[in-house]
This record gives C-alpha cells, structure tokens and sequence, in this order.
C-alpha cells in the first residue's frame, strides 16, 4: 500500500466532504443545535404539563364539621386549598343519603371515564364516624378498640392511564397530607401530647458515593448512547456520499480506473468517514457539555426537582470518552462504508442506515440498563462494552474502566478489524461495484433455481440454510411444552432437532444441488482424519468442560433459567442410556453436521475463503444453541470441527468427534461412570470436575495431534469454485 | 501496444442463466493508430474496454497494454493508459484545476514536472479560462476537456475513449474528436468506442464493428467498403446486421 496515494486520497476526499452543505449539516451543526433546541422544547412542554388545570370533586366534606375543611365556605378564613393554589379547584358534593362508599365509588368511576372531572376524594360517613370516636378515644369518653384494617381513609378516584388524572391525583394527594396532619395536630391537642411523639425516630440516609459520581447519573446513562448513535450517524452520511454518492455522479469509475490499488482507496476513504464519525461525536459531546453546564444550570435553579434529576455536569471527565471512541469509530465507519458501498444510489444507502441503527441501538442501550455492570463478560461485547466504559467514565469510576479498557478496546478492534475486510471485500467485488439495477422475478429466479443447479451448494443457499434453521428453532422453541417424562423428551427432542436443523438442509442439498452427496460432505475420509476424530473429543474433553465453566464465570447463567431446567435434569437422570445418548449425541451430531459443517459450509467455502467459511458457519452453529453460554461453547467447538471438515473434505471425521463428544458428555454426567473416572476428577465448588492438570495435558497433546494432521492434509477446494468475483 | 486475444466476460442472468456480455474477442492496436470499436448499445465495446481498464476481470481469455497484463498487472496497466468515457466523470466539488493535479499527483509524478506538464495540457486543450471553476458549475464542453486533461496529465501511451462524444454538441464533439486526432499524431495508442459512424470515418484508422459480444468484421475503412461493395460504412454496418454474419466469414 502506497501511502502517499492513501493521504491524497484521504485529502481529496475531506476536502470533498467540506465543501458538501449537506454533509457538514448532518455531521456538524445538527449535533450541536439539536441539545439546546431539545431543551427548549422540553422546557415548553414542561411548562405546559404543569400549568393544566386540575377539577376534583370532594365528596362528603360538608358532613365534617370541627375538622380542618378543605375550602372555607365562609371565604373569611382560607380552607387547605388556598387562593394561591389556582390550579386545583375543588368541586364540593354530598355524600348521597343510604348509599355506600362502594356505589359511590362506582358512580365516580362512570363520570371520571366520560371526563366530567380529573380526580375524586371520597370522604364517607364511616371515616366522620371513624374520627369522632377517635376523639372521645383520645379525651377519655369511649374506648379505642377498632383493628387497623377496619380503619377507614379517604379515598381518591383517579385514572393512572391519563396522564392529567395523575396530576391531579398527585395535587390533592398533597392538599390531603396537610389535612392529616391538622387532623393529627388536633388529636395530640385534645390529648395533651406534644407533637413529636408522632414521629418519635427519623431514619437518615447516608449515600457514600462520591458526589461528582452520584451528580452524574443521568448524564452518565445518556452520553454513551447520544455519542454511540451520533458516531454511526457522523460516519454514515459522509460514507454513503463518498461510495454510493460517488458511483450515483459517475466519478467512482474515475478513481477506479486511475493508478490508486482497491485498498487504498479504501483506507482514504476509511480515514475520510473516521474524521467525520469522531467530529459529529465530538460536536455532540461540545453541545452536551454546553447544554449540561449552563442551560441546565441557568434555567433550572438549584434545588429545583429537574435539577436534582439532572444533576451536576459531569465536567473534563467525559473527555476521556473520546479516547474510547477511537476504535468504535473505526468500526461504525467500515460498517457505514461497506454497506454505502453495497448501495447503487445515495437514496438506497439511506435504506441501510436503519439496520445498522437496529444493531446499535440496542447494544448501546445496555449501558442503561440496572444491574449491568463493566465486568470482564459485558466488556467483550461489541458495543455495549464502549456504552459501559462510557458510563465508568463519565461517573468518574476510572478504576473499574481502566481495568476493563483493553479487553473493550480489544474487542471494538477485532470487530473493526471485521468491518473493514468486509469493506474491503465489497470494494473488490464487480457485481457490488457496476451492479445495474436488475429485474427481479421470482418465478424466474426459482425457474433457474431448479433448471441450472449447481454442483455443489452456493453461499446464497448456505446463509439460506442458516437463517431458516435460526426461524424454526426458534418457532420450535416458542412453541414447545416443558416435557413431562424422559420418553418426552427423547422423543419431542428428536423429532423437533431433526426437522428444524436436519431438514431444512437435506432437502436444499437433494432439491438445489446436483451432487447431494458432495453438498452434505459424505464422502470417505481419509484414514488420518477418521484416527483424529476418534481421539480428539477424549484428549478435548477436560478442556471443553473447562472452558464451558470459564464461559460461565465470564457471563454467570442467570439463576431463574437454572432453576427452569433443573426439574429437566432431575427427570433426565431417571432415563436409561440408550436413550439420552441417542437424543444428545447421535441426533446432533448427525443432523447438526449435516447442516452446518454439510450444506452450510461447503456453500460457504465456495464464495470465500476458508477461514471465513469456518467463522460464519461456527458463528451459526454457535447462536443456534439459543443460550449465549452455550452459543460460545459451541462456537468454539464449531471452530474446530469446520476446520476438521475443511481439511479433510468429508463430514465422517466430524460426525464421529460430534457423537463423541456430547457421548463423552452424558457419560460423564452419570452419577455411576464417576467412579471410575474418579482418578481425573476434583472437587470444584462440591461438584466433581477433571483436574486442571488432566485439561492441560488432554489440551497440550490434542494441539500436538491437530498440528500433526494440519501436515498430513491439505485443504480440499471446493469443486467448481466460482469464476466470477459476483455470483 | 493493445493485444486482445479471444477475450470473454460473461454474467450470470435470471432469464437467460448467462449473458455473454463480451464473446471471444481479438484485436491489436498500434501506436499512432486510432482504432475504432463501432457497434450498437449493448454490443459489449464498454464491457471489452472496461475489462482493458482493469475495471472488470476476464472470465477468460487474456488482454496486454504497453505490455502488462490487464488481470497480473492491473496497477501498471492503470498507470500506462489514460480512460475517458461517459461514466468516467468528474468531481463537482473540485477545480478543473484541483481534479486534474490530484491524478497527477495519484501517479506519482513529481511536482516540477506535474506543472510543466498541467500548463502544457491547459494550452493544448485551452483550459486555461475555467481552471479554477468547479466541476459542478462547468458547461458539458469544460466536463469533457477535464476528464481527457485528468486521463492524459501522466502521458499515457495508450488512450482509451468509451462513447466519449456522447451527449456532446456538435461543436464540442468536433473538438474533441481533433483532440483525439492531436493525441494519434503525438504517437499515442487510441481505442475509440462509439456508435457513430460519422465519427469513426473521421477519426479512425482501423474499425472492428462489435455485436452481441462478438467482433463481426474488422479493418480499413477502404477494406470493409470495398469488402461489402459499399461506398458508405453505415451501409456496411447494416449489411453486417441483416446478414448477421459469423466473423470467420469476414476476412
């Protein structure tokens, strides 16, 4: 790569973007101007909410006489509701002779449903009865014998649903606490106590975090997804201009055909997007940090409610978060490049900006969640662990993010890393970059489909495979009843994995390929591999069951899903052998190679590279297991056992290490087969586990075994691999 | 200088499975040749001169300029050719001045000799009024006088001209069509793609006439005339497509 080229490239292109109106609209001045016009909005709406008029109707006052009265008919004295409160007027009515609260209650409910009135206080016979004996009570004359549940309240009708009902309800919720207490007052009067005895001990609160951290709080949860989601917009709009835009004003063939090499068109226009990506975010964080330290602290007065919900301004610390932005601004912008690459047109680009918002959002979201903390496990995940360095650092708990920031900034970078091959690969790719816009014809498609199959599955029909297989597990499992013997299960299990995950892929290799036994990889071994598989789940299986237990501590399996299978567990226990090894291991590991190192592999390996075949097929293997613990278990798995496929060109070796394996699993599940296992085993937290020193060695001499076969095989290409770069 | 050999470049389609957009097609051009591609829309002349512009990559077949071979070296090619066709535009947020030094610059040429260079292209194609005005403001005649000084400003052996005049008036297309005469008689290698007969009769030294993806005759203008017993090559070229001749029965 010719570095010079990729800085007048890059040069080229920032000064292209510069000198775009539209551009420097969506990147620059919409992120600053939106916070203070947001703020302005939300003042007014604010305003709004609260200066709404609130009508109540009270019922039954007039009975209560010698108790404070709400609002003074005689307009000499004020009532509780003064002249000051404007905003609340009180409609007085009579508790209507021989009905009940409860009739009254309902009438109420009927009115307040046709918005006669905002809210009711219903103050009933029974509560005035209820006083004057509390009164005689406390000055001698009678005895206080009434249980606490028979005491009757006040009663307030109001609809939850409608938000100027809530108002109203909260308005006279406090016209009523002033009434109790006078209504206290004149009880401790009448019985000569003083008035503290009614609160004889006042609990206090002590916060011990630091108040800068407890200050930040709100600001904490909205910075990192105000910054994640202004990041991908800062990068999308330039990329889908410098790619889409570009072969829309023709001028993308110009570059194509000048001396600059693929990639390092690629990279200037990479770097081109990062600068925007980084400058729209840190416009956004420029108007954030004005909107938080003076509009917030100008318009809203300290010891207001909105300030203390607001809280302080995080101040300098936020501006440790660009630093964590860098890689996660490499990675939006690949992602924003290959995607605007894909698109003919600018108009189509935009289409693609939802999808990436509909991956985005959602992990940056994590950083608000309650209970989501920056631990080794959420650090790795792309996205959400950014969004919770974030928050650590914007709530100044710079150990906790200092500790997490490499295995975060690791992971932004491998996915950065993935984004821009992709990038890369699309801007290699003829049929992405001349793609005229064809006719699309279903009948046609499907005529060819079936009349020019081809030898061998296609990428297509491999990601076609892969997500059919995602829907109907997924349906499968919606729709499952929790088995209620052993036979169940055996038999719904079977049943269900052979359809969802078996089917889908034998009937796409029988009906779409024109070598059924090529596409599912049933072809014979060599004799090396078949020696590997026997041995490979034996020497791996301490590991596995070690690496199963680091995933766990990593992302801890949330107790109420444990507690759900644990009846399973229990019942599967009771079943005999045969059984459990044909619904664990055989069927899976003869459907689910079928699938995923067969049908879904071989049409991968013929649009792209091996190692990328291995990933993607894995990366499916892994989240069709539905639990994240056991997806990445699998995963890995998937990793080694699609290498094995590949090699060797057959799905024998890798059936037999599947059967195997989960085989090895269930046996070693079984309470009797620890006996004589009990050499290799430890204790770990009251439960037997191989020693670390069995792992070790079974992990050491199985890399030893796959070096050894990586020597004795080559990979096996797939037969008629594609001769154009696009179909 | 070019060398084209039983070049093909095929795509799949829906309703036909395969579109052979370019179908075994050979030809040689020399330098201070003018060699003209005439054939209708869809023939496939972009494809072949896209696939020699390293644009597309041959299914099969192989292509050489200045010696490089358009699939192993397509970087070289790219920089012994200068490209010019109706999909090739320009930047509407750059100069005519600022466009054309930046592929300068893109093919390393030294800054010196890029401006001695520039102000000898601005002459010879009388740039010089409109240098510093935007792509996006420019009249088509100022379009097309950029993009052939962008494909020339690193005197490139080998021109390549895709439906250049397309869309031009007649006076611009004139101009550019003496352009591309100036250029022949400086030496260069030209491939001059067009569906314009007048245009080849002006401008062309040697004719393949191209339809759905093949080359059904090629040579002189005299040859073809006096091969079909025609005083005009549009006449030729219509008598090719009634007869639909197979190229082995042209000489």
């Amino acid at each position: 790569m010719n570095w010079f080229n990729v800085k007048r490239l890059f040069v080229r292109e920032l000064l292209s973007q510069l000198r775009d109106r539209r551009t420097l609209f969506t990147t620059v001045l919409l992120p600053v101007m939106i916070y203070p016009v947001l703020g302005l909005v939300m003042m007014q709406v604010a305003q709004f909410v609260t200066e709404s008029k609130s009508n109540v109707v009270l019922v039954g006052e007039a009975a209560f006489e010698g108790l404070p009265q709400f609002v003074n008919p005689n307009g000499e004295e004020e009532g509780l509701v003064t002249s000051q409160d404007t905003l609340l007027t009180l409609i007085p009515e009579e508790f209507p002779e021989h009905a009940t609260l409860e009739g009254v209650r309902e009438s109420l409910q009927q009115r307040l449903d046709s918005k006669e009135f905002d809210a009711a206080l219903v103050l009933s016979p029974e509560l005035h009865r209820y006083l004057q004996f509390l009164r005689e009570s406390v000055d001698g004359t009678a005895s206080f014998d009434v249980q606490p549940e028979a005491i009757p309240g006040p009663v307030i009708v109001y609809n939850s649903v409608a938000d100027k009902s809530k108002i109203a309800r909260s308005r006279i919720a406090g016209v009523l606490d002033k009434w109790e207490e006078e209504v206290r007052a004149s009880l401790f009067e009448l019985g000569q106590l003083p008035l503290g005895v009614a609160t004889p001990v006042e609990v206090q609160v002590q916060d011990i975090a630091p108040e800068e951290s407890q200050a930040a709080q709100f600001w904490a949860s909205m910075i990192p997804i105000m910054l994640l989601l202004w990041t991908l917009t800062g990068a999308f709009y330039p990329a889908v201009d410098l790619c889409a835009g570009e072969k829309e004003r023709g001028t993308l063939e110009t570059l194509l055909c000048g001396p600059a090499k693929r990639v390092e068109i690629v990279t200037g226009k990479l770097l081109t997007v990062m600068v925007f990506s980084f400058a729209t975010s840190l416009a956004n964080l420029v108007s954030i940090a004005f909107t938080g330290v003076f509009m917030v602290a100008k318009v809203m007065p300290v010891g207001s409610e909105l300030h203390s919900k607001l809280g302080m301004f995080p101040g300098w610390n936020i501006l440790w978060s660009l630093v964590v932005l860098i890689p996660l601004v490499a990675m939006f912008s690949a992602l924003a490049l290959a995607a605007a690459t894909f698109a003919r047109s600018s108009k189509e680009g935009q289409y693609y900006m939802m999808p990436l918002l509909m991956l985005a959002l959602p992990l940056s979201m994590i950083s608000v969640m309650p209970n989501v903390e920056l631990d080794l496990g959420t650090s790795l995940i792309p996205i959400a662990g950014s969004a919770l360095l974030l928050r650590n650092l914007v709530e100044s708990q710079f150990d906790v993010a200092i500790r997490f920031a490499i295995p975060v900034m690791a992971s932004s970078a491998f996915c950065c890393y993935l984004a821009v091959r992709w990038a890369t690969f699309q801007f290699n790719s003829e049929a992405v970059l001349f793609r005229e816009s064809e006719k699309w014809d279903i009948r046609l498609w499907i005529r060819q489909l079936i009349r020019n199959k081809p030898m061998l599955p296609t990428g297509g029909m491999a990601i076609f495979v892969a997500i059919a297989i995602l829907m109907l597990r997924y349906v499968a499992n919606a729709t499952a009843s929790a088995p209620e013997t052993w036979q169940d299960f055996v038999f719904s299990n079977s049943i269900a994995l052979i359809l969802t995950i078996g089917v889908p892929a034998i009937l796409v290799a029988v009906l779409l390929t024109n070598n059924v036994m090529g596409a599912l990889k049933l072809t014979p071994p060599p004799v090396v591999a078949v020696l590997i598989a026997v041995l490979l789940p034996f020497l791996l299986h301490p590991t596995i069951i070690w690496l199963g237990v680091g995933i766990e501590q990593l992302y801890p399996v949330n107790p109420a899903m444990k507690a759900a299978t644990a009846p399973v567990e229990a019942m599967l226990n009771s079943a005999p052998l045969f059984a459990l090894m044909f619904v664990i291991a055989i069927v899976p590991g003869i459907f689910e190679e079928l699938a995923f190192r067969g049908v879904i592999l071989t049409g991968l390996q013929k649009d792209s590279r091996p190692s990328s075949a291995i990933f993607v097929s894995a990366f499916f293997f892994g989240i069709t297991h539905g639990i994240l613990q056991q997806s990445l278990n699998a995963f890995i798995i998937g990793l080694l056992l699609g290498y094995i496929a590949v090699r060797c060109g057959s799905l024998i070796p890798t059936i037999i290490m599947h059967v195997l394996h989960n085989g090895i699993t269930v046996l070693v599940a079984r309470s009797e087969s620890q006996e004589w296992l009990s050499p290799l085993l430890t204790d770990y937290h009251g439960t037997p586990m191989y020693s670390p020193l069995v792992a070790v060695c079974g992990g050491v001499i199985a890399i030893g075994l796959i070096v050894w076969f990586h020597i004795q095989t080559r990979p096996k290409l797939a037969v008629g691999k594609s001769q154009h770069a696009g179909d | 200088m070019i060398v084209v050999e039983n070049l093909r470049k095929s795509y799949p389609d829906l309703e036909l499975d395969e579109v052979k957009a370019v179908d075994g097609v050979s030809f040689r051009c020399e330098p201070g040749q003018i060699f003209g591609l005439l054939g209708p829309n869809g023939a496939g002349k972009t494809t072949v001169l896209r696939t020699l512009a390293t644009l597309l990559k041959p299914t099969s077949g192989s292509a050489t300029i200045a010696g490089f071979d358009v699939e192993a070296e397509a970087e070289q090619v790219r920089r012994h050719i200068g490209f010019v066709s109706n999909n090739t535009s320009n930047y509407d947020r750059m100069s005519a001045r600022e466009m054309v030094e930046f592929f300068g610059r893109l093919h390393g040429m030294p800054e010196g000799e890029l401006q001695s260079r520039a102000s000898l292209v601005y002459e010879q194609l009388q740039m010089t009024e409109f240098l510093e005005v935007a792509g996006g403001k420019m009249s088509t005649g100022m379009k097309q006088k950029v993009s052939i000084a962008r494909a020339i400003i690193h005197n490139p052996p080998v021109l390549i001209f895709d439906e250049a005049t397309v869309g031009l008036d007649v006076l611009v297309g004139r101009s550019l069509q003496n352009t591309v005469l100036e250029l022949r008689d400086q030496g260069k290698c030209i491939l001059y793609s067009t569906h314009h007969m007048r245009e080849v009769e002006r401008v062309c030294d040697q004719v393949a006439i191209m339809h759905n993806g093949k080359i059904l005759c090629e040579g002189t203008q005299e040859d073809l005339r006096e091969q079909f017993n025609q005083n005009d090559l549009e006449d030729v070229f219509f008598d090719l497509m009634e007869q639909q001749l197979q190229p082995g029965e042209c000489e």
